[in-house]
């Protein structure tokens, strides 16, 4: 029975090793090349990628972002901030009734376009309330205030109330 | 490749690979591949996911080459990243070695009956050499190898490793993080539930 043992021990142990046995085409001299195409490889791939972080690529893109966040930072400021067009006035501002066509028209004959907005740059400029002047305003003055009544009333006729005596008991 | 990276050790070599030496790495790989090819077939469900984590294991000990202090061997520092790929690369599988493995306990239940007579006559098998026996002899292999595969990772692991013949039980123990007492007590209880089975 021990011999048994022993044997099926070493039968496990065999069938273990041929599970980590490679295959000569595994273990051949082309795995070492193999390695070293890939070293090579993955080494283009990291230069090609390398060559567009280079210093001098990398400047023209962070000054072009730099730029495009100053403009988006001007344009928000309040000064600068315009009003929107008002969609009901646009659609009319500018046009004259061309009679021949029976359409509206601009000055130029243009066919006009009901989606026409007037430019942004004709509407009178919004000046912020706080850096506006305070307006002028004339004194109001008041020599007297003559208020009617609000309710007339005719007058309230009373009778005298006819009392004899009182009587009070005396205290106890 | 020159003669000096051939006998140079593995220290002069690494300090060459470092320098941009491509044949001293290369002389390192033909050096270790064994070792490192047996590793990823420990822990891989197939030669071809081996064979890429071996690739992937040599590609990043080239990569990582300057961190190499050579405070251990280097075939233990790459046999660390070795199993440390290996054992991303399960992971990554892991659905699938899964579904592999259960198929395995399945196909290892449906012949349950067919073990027990080729674990009895074992002995007879070893011993005589005719076709019945060699088939027998045959089945119990395939059996084993079942049976192995059914094993818990860490035990089937550690089997697979110490029975490779590439490495110690200290190595071992470096390369899956663990004691070499641990390791040892694996491997035991590895093959004591493996004959288990095959008795059932």
């Amino acid at each position: 029975m021990t011999d048994d043992q022993d044997h099926i021990d070493t039968l496990i142990d065999d069938v273990a090793r041929e599970m980590t046995t490679m295959t000569s085409a595994q273990s051949d001299a082309d795995f070492a090349r193999r390695v070293s195409r890939r070293i090579a490889d993955t080494g283009e791939r990291r230069g090609t990628w390398l060559t567009g972080l280079r210093p001098w690529v990398l400047a023209p893109i962070a000054a072009a972002i730099v730029l495009v966040v100053a403009v988006m930072v001007v344009r928000r400021t309040p000064e600068t901030v315009r009003p929107k067009p008002d969609a009901t006035e646009s659609a009319t501002v500018g046009l004259t009734f061309d009679s021949a066509q029976g359409t509206p028209s601009d000055s130029r004959g243009v066919k006009a376009d009901t989606t026409y907005v007037q430019p942004v740059a004709a509407l009178p400029r919004i000046v912020s309330i706080v850096d506006a002047p305070a307006p002028a305003v004339e004194p109001i003055e008041i020599h007297a205030l003559d208020v009617q009544p609000l309710v007339e009333m005719d007058e309230i006729a009373i009778g005298a109330i006819a009392i004899d005596r009182i009587e009070i008991a005396a205290m106890p | 490749m020159s003669k000096s990276h051939v006998n140079g050790d593995d220290l002069e070599l690494v300090a060459r690979a470092r320098e941009g030496d491509q044949a001293a790495f290369g002389e390192l790989v033909r050096r270790h591949q064994n070792a490192v090819l047996r590793a990823a077939l420990s822990a891989s469900a197939s030669a071809a996911d081996a064979d890429d984590v071996a690739q992937e294991a040599f590609l990043l000990a080239y990569q990582r080459l300057k961190t190499f202090r050579g405070e251990s061997a280097f075939k233990t520092w790459l046999l660390t990243i070795t199993w440390n790929q290996a054992m991303n690369h399960r992971r990554r599988s892991s659905r699938w070695l899964k579904r592999f493995v259960s198929l395995e306990v399945k196909n290892a239940a449906e012949n349950a009956a067919g073990d027990r007579v080729a674990f009895e006559s074992l002995h007879f098998a070893s011993t005589a050499g005719s076709p019945e026996d060699l088939a027998v002899h045959g089945q119990l292999h395939e059996e084993i190898r079942q049976a192995i595969r059914a094993l818990p990772e860490k035990l089937r692991d550690a089997l697979l490793l110490a029975q490779s013949g590439e490495y110690s039980y200290d190595e071992i123990g470096a390369m899956v993080k663990a004691k070499t007492g641990t390791i040892k007590w694996r491997v035991s209880e590895a093959r004591r539930r493996v004959k288990e089975r095959l008795r059932k």
